[in-house]
């Protein structure tokens, strides 16, 4: 073994548009080592959920990728045929949706959909109902046992989001992607969630991929992280490094926009300026460059390489010098 | 869920007394008097006079109608005036032969068409897709009486297949399946393309919902995810259309009967209505809207049972 659970080298892939493609992941190379949890911040639109489910391979049908492999035990997802895609899903590989108010099945009981998903296993019907209840019971349902024959509407979303955890953790994944589990629940929730996901990992001896744009939630769960910006990871390292010396001005800013860490005294909301770019004619040079504060003329020019300032922290700018270590 | 399903027969009985009020004023505003109407102005004055004070037709409206409901209450659809035979019975008789040929026509065009919609709903833009979309629209347009009339004219006619005229002899099971063939497929033609194409738009929605990428994400085989997912949450608009269905069938039976000669409750109505027979008009009419009346209730309660969404908020 490599110590890589997931390692992507090179993604790209674009959506087909009435307007023309929209080229949402460009050259994409991350890694999750295995038994880590590896953050992906980015703000809204930057392609975090596309991300997931490539790995997953479940993009819409609009998407191609164009470049790259996603190596997964052993193998390129990608070069997969369908059939044994589909063996992994939900077995090697899990995934916790976006949106819980959507992803369950409204008309089947919570029970029939956790049963339903251990459809590999040869366990008795009541068997997997027993584990289906263990599950919920492991992300802090009250009552387990009698939830199972109530249906996802008669839940709340916090509720809701548990279930879906627990749905993933049912097969004990060697990874989990978790798609903004927090973002939809309250102040309180999120650090019971947070709580839970550290648990778990610890349970299931598992690596995580946790997608959120709050830093907060990452800098408390995660190892590494990966900051995505318009399709492109524009740094990724050991959090510490990431946190304590941001290379990336994109990073520098969002963590100085992160609410958390804004003053109190001056109660300003610093944002960066400029909009998010079009990524339907992605320009020559730097993606970041037309919001960036410190840019030179180079970096309107031509494409930053990733700049590697050792530790594990590569960033993909021209003002980070060759050979920082 | 009891007060929904009390509500919902409520629903049945006000439509039922509306279309008995309707139906009994239908009759008065004909112009002119009744029992020349119903006799021919040929007809001798004693008869006339015999037929007003049989009907009641001299006493004030109020009455009538009074009359006429205290007699349904009792299951009384008032006597033919031929044979002087109790309407009752003769809807009685005649009824399942109507039943079982819309139990045909519906069921087999379900059986082909949810399936043919569901079918090009999962494989869009295949053949089979295509295909069907063609032939929804073709049996849509094509009315039933000019099915049925091109099936006689290959099946009986010039293949000599199948019989044409009645509905069997009573006890010849054979027989009788044989002479449903046609009418039943006449009937049912234009629904199988109705149900195709509702189903095809339902499960195209269903398909493209979040918890179904969900049920991908698991793994499971494509084919319970279109059933157990997806088709359990289309089919339920499919059930309201498949009651609505009834009552466009019973109307067209009403045509496909005539044309086959099969002794249904349409065809009692057709005969009666040209011989001016208006008791027996009256109660096979009131039957069939009896008929449908319920069928919609029954929909909604069947809806109401499969979505557990629905269930809960009664
Ligand atoms: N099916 C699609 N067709 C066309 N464009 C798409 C499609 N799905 C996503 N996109 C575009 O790809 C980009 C990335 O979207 P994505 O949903 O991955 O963002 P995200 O980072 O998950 O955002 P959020 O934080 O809002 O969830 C966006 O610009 C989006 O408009
Ligand atoms: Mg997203």
């Amino acid at each position: 073994m490599n110590g890589k659970v997931l390692d992507i080298r090179d993604l790209s892939l674009r959506f087909a548009t009435s307007a023309g493609p929209v080229h949402a992941l460009r050259n994409i190379t991350m890694a999750v080592p295995s038994g880590e949890i590896v953050g992906v911040v980015g703000e809204s639109g930057s392609g975090k959920s596309t991300l997931a489910l490539a790995v997953m391979r479940l993009l819409p049908g609009n998407a191609t990728v164009t470049s790259g492999a996603i190596g997964f035990g052993g193998g390129d997802l990608l070069t997969l045929d369908e059939e044994a895609m589909r063996a992994l899903r939900g077995n090697r590989i899990a995934m916790v949706f976006q949106d819980p108010m959507t992803s369950l099945n409204p008309v089947r009981s919570i029970g029939q959909q956790m049963v339903d998903i251990q459809h590999r296993g040869r366990a008795s019907p009541a068997e997997k109902r027993r584990k289906a209840a263990a599950a919920l019971k492991r992300v802090g349902m009250p009552d387990a046992e009698s939830q199972l024959d109530r249906h996802p509407f008669q839940f709340s979303g916090g509720m809701r989001q548990r279930i879906a955890i627990a749905m993933a953790l049912v097969q004990r994944p060697e990874l989990l992607i978790a798609d903004e589990v927090t973002t939809a629940l309250d102040v309180t929730l999120e650090a019971q969630i947070i709580h839970l996901l550290r648990e778990l990992r610890a349970d299931i001896d598992g690596s995580i991929l946790f997608i959120s744009h709050n830093l907060g939630a990452i800098a408390e769960i995660c190892d590494r992280v990966v900051v995505l910006y318009a399709g492109e990871v524009v740094e990724h390292g050991p959090i510490a490094e990431i946190f304590s010396h941001p290379q990336h001005p994109y990073t520098r800013a969002l963590i100085a926009c992160d609410p958390a860490r804004i003053s109190t005294a001056t109660r300003e909301l610093p944002v960066i300026p400029g909009d998010v770019p079009n990524l339907r004619h992605v320009a020559d040079g730097c993606i970041f460059q037309p919001r960036c504060s410190v840019a030179i003329a180079k970096c309107a020019a031509e494409r930053p390489p990733d700049r590697d300032c050792g530790a594990g922290h590569v960033a993909r700018c021209h003002l980070v010098p060759e050979g920082l270590p | 869920m009891l007060f929904y399903a009390i509500q919902r027969i409520g629903l049945s009985i006000l439509i039922l007394v509306t279309s008995m009020v309707m139906l009994f004023s239908a009759l008065k505003f004909i112009p002119g008097d009744p029992a020349t109407i119903m006799l021919g102005s040929r007809a001798s004055a004693e008869m006339r006079a015999r037929i007003t004070q049989e009907l009641g037709l001299d006493d004030p409206v109020i009455v009538q109608l009074g009359h006429f409901f205290g007699r349904l209450l009792t299951g009384d659809l008032g006597t033919d005036m031929w044979s002087q035979r109790p309407v009752a019975q003769m809807v009685m008789d005649s009824l399942p032969y109507t039943l079982v040929l819309i139990v045909v026509g519906l069921g087999w065009s379900a059986m082909i068409g949810i399936p043919l919609g569901c079918y090009s709903a999962i494989r869009r833009n295949s053949f089979i897709d295509k295909f069907t979309g063609l032939v929804s629209v073709g049996t849509i347009s094509i009315p039933s009486f000019v099915v049925a009339i091109y099936l006689i004219l290959i099946f009986a006619i010039w293949l000599r297949w199948l019989p044409v005229v009645g509905a069997g002899e009573p006890g010849d099971f054979a027989g009788q399946a044989r002479h449903l063939v046609m009418p039943g497929f006449a009937l049912g033609l234009g629904w199988v393309g109705y149900l195709a194409r509702i189903v095809r738009a339902s499960m195209l929605e269903v398909m493209g919902e979040n918890h179904i990428r969900t049920a991908r994400a698991y793994g499971l085989p494509e084919l319970q995810i279109v059933r157990a997912y997806a088709l359990r949450i289309a089919i339920l608009p499919t059930i309201t259309l498949l009651a609505v269905a009834i009552g466009g069938l019973l109307s067209s039976a009403v045509f496909v009967e005539a044309i086959f000669a099969r002794p249904g409750i349409g065809k009692l109505i057709v005969d009666a209505a040209s011989m001016r027979n208006f008791p027996v008009v009256q109660g096979g009419v009131l039957t069939t809207v009896a008929l449908f009346a319920l069928t919609m209730p029954i929909a909604d309660l069947l809806v109401a049972w499969l979505d557990p969404r629905v269930r809960a908020t009664l």
